[in-house]
């Protein structure tokens, strides 16, 4: 070899920095093993998911018809008609208040609060998602069935589930106002625009599509409680008669009936309907809150980058 | 009142060209800021003469953005401490009377990168007088006119709906000096308004600021030397947290009084 270097010329190379040494090859290998280490995890995380689906779908599927969402539960048989709109009732009211309280403070927090009360309001709702539904349910039998002399309600089911929703409202609207870049605060407040307009005008549009897929999070963990309704919302098999009477719910509906016997009627694939209503109402409600979300993020894109 | 470090004049002294009083528009008086124990800006005295043009210059962290961000009354948003009188035509802004949010109407501010709003081209322009709650013919108006105040309108006179983010980074800066001439302030506070941005685009906002001046007054922070010369009628010079001097530009640049001014403008330091 001579020493001109030619093309292919290993040496050259090795000057170039071009051959890769044992450190490189040490990545590489390892870099191969994650790559096919990965789509297993990812397997390991759907195949739970998708495995409940079908169990839950060929169950519920073959016998749901559109009289199961009609009719009212009958002796061993009938529909949901009564617990789907139920459910509907608590989740909506809960919502409604959850959504309002939840969005307020987490926008007062962000912007209004001290550090001191926005530490100690972060502290509370942390507190109050780690407690266990039941406990809150058990709060919500005390303060609201117990105290009030009354008995379960309607009302008091909404208001319980309310409680349990309320930490993800507020969390979530406190970290998207927080997320507001600085400087588009300075820029309203420079505009001469006050805290509250800057809130509204300026940060809401921007914090929006996280606040309503906290809203919406919110709404789907609600859908699915048991625990705050049993001690406050009581159970019905009818349709709940007005806010001051018990009510029947779908989370409430498997509960009761899941363990029935199976020669006893269809209760037990009623209760595999009820599942199936619950998990569908949360995928339209994360589909429609993705739909949403994407039309205010086209609006924002560039703004993050 | 203490003295400042070498070379420069004591605290609270009133540096530069005496205006005749009617000319003055703002004028701060023995203006020191602090954050914590530390002093940021200490005794600046300075008067601001109405519609012209005045630079602030000095080397990075002598106080420059925190001088303009006390002029509306920012500063404190930042929880900085102010003491000393900042006075807008007479009034003095600090006064508990007088309400913060109503200053900072009257005299607007330009940050040193553009910050539009991410919604359209028309409704970033038309902020302000929406917050007034304006009538629709007097936004569009002033829009309109915003727009042509700031050298933009030929440019986007199509585009009024269309995303603000989706405007060049030059663009985007002389919207929002639109969107702060919108509400007619008295006085325009800018904080390195050039400074991201490419020469072309630089040199059609200082035309601009040269237009501007006909019915505003202008107050530009820069660390451009060269900008300060070519746009700027009065040119002050601070550092490390003092006034050094105030003078008319080409007498600030052709024969400076103080030594440290000089070394400054020579490039001997900074
Ligand atoms: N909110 C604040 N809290 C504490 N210190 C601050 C604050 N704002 C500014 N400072 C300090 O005050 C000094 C002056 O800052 P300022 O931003 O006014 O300088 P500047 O002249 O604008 O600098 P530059 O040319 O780099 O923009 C700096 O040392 C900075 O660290
Ligand atoms: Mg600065």
């Amino acid at each position: 070899m001579t020493a001109a270097a030619g093309a292919g010329d290993l040496s050259v190379d090795i000057e170039l920095g071009l051959v890769p040494d044992r450190r490189v090859h040490r990545r590489v290998a390892w870099d191969r093993w994650l790559g096919r280490l990965l789509p297993l995890a990812f397997v390991a995380v759907l195949f739970p998911i998708i495995d409940l689906l079908y169990w839950i779908g060929s169950e519920a599927l073959p016998t749901l018809s559109w009289t199961t969402l009609t009719t009212n539960p009958v002796g061993f048989g009938g529909g949901l008609y009564a617990p789907l709109t139920g459910t509907v009732y608590l989740v909506g009211i809960a919502t409604a208040i959850a959504g309002t309280l939840g969005i307020v403070a987490g926008a007062y927090t962000a912007e209004f609060a001290s550090p001191r009360a926005a530490l100690i309001g972060r502290l509370l709702a942390n507190l109050l998602t780690g407690t266990p539904a039941i406990v809150v349910g058990y709060f919500g039998y005390f303060a609201l069935v117990l105290y009030t002399h009354s008995t379960f309600t309607l009302w008091a089911g909404a208001i319980t589930l309310s409680i349990f929703m309320l930490p993800y409202v507020y969390r979530v609207t406190d970290a998207a106002f927080g997320s507001v870049p600085p400087s588009q605060r300075e820029a309203s407040l420079g505009a001469g625009s006050t805290r509250g307009q800057y809130l509204r005008r300026v940060a809401l549009p921007i914090a929006f599509p996280q606040v309503l897929s906290g809203l919406f999070l919110a709404m789907a963990i609600g859908a699915g409680e048991t625990a705050p309704l049993l001690f406050t919302a009581g159970w019905s098999i009818t349709p709940a008669q007005g806010l001051s009477s018990p009510t029947s719910y779908l989370s409430g509906f498997i509960w009761n009936y899941f363990d029935q016997p199976s020669n006893l009627g269809h209760l037990v694939i009623l209760s595999f309907q009820a599942a199936f209503l619950l998990i569908v109402g949360v995928l339209v409600l994360n589909v429609a809150v993705q739909l949403v979300a994407e039309r205010y993020r086209r609006r924002l894109r560039g703004f993050f980058a | 009142m203490s003295g400042g470090p070498d070379g420069l004049p004591p605290d609270g002294t009133v540096v530069g060209p005496p205006f005749p009083r009617e000319e003055i528009i703002l004028l701060t008086s023995d203006l020191t800021v602090r954050s914590g124990p530390r002093e940021i800006l200490s005794g600046v005295s300075l008067a601001f003469p109405r519609q012209k043009v005045s630079a602030i210059i000095g080397p990075s962290g002598c106080g420059k953005t925190t001088l303009v961000r006390c002029l509306n009354r920012m500063a404190e948003l930042a929880g900085l401490t102010i003491s000393g009188e900042v006075r807008y035509r007479g009034r003095d802004i600090y006064d508990p009377q007088v309400n913060p949010v109503q200053v900072r109407r009257r005299i607007g501010m330009v940050f040193q990168r553009p910050t539009v709003f991410p919604s359209s081209i028309y409704e970033n322009v038309a902020f302000g007088l929406r917050l007034e709650r304006e009538s629709r013919e007097v936004v569009d108006r002033g829009v309109v006119r915003s727009l042509k105040r700031a050298g933009l309108w030929e440019e986007v006179r199509e585009d009024l709906d269309r995303p603000a983010l989706a405007l060049s980074g030059g663009q985007q800066q002389r919207l929002c000096i639109a969107r702060a001439l919108a509400v007619e302030p008295g006085v325009l506070l800018m904080d390195e308004p050039t400074s991201s941005l490419d020469p072309i685009a630089t040199q059609k906002v200082e035309d601009m600021i040269y237009e501007l001046k006909k019915e505003y007054t202008v107050i530009i922070v820069t660390h451009n030397m060269q900008q300060a010369a070519r746009v700027a009628d009065y040119t002050a010079f601070l550092y490390q947290g003092h006034l050094v001097e105030f003078e008319e530009t080409r007498q600030f640049f052709e024969s400076p009084r103080a030594k440290l001014t000089e070394n400054y403008i020579t490039g001997r330091f900074g």
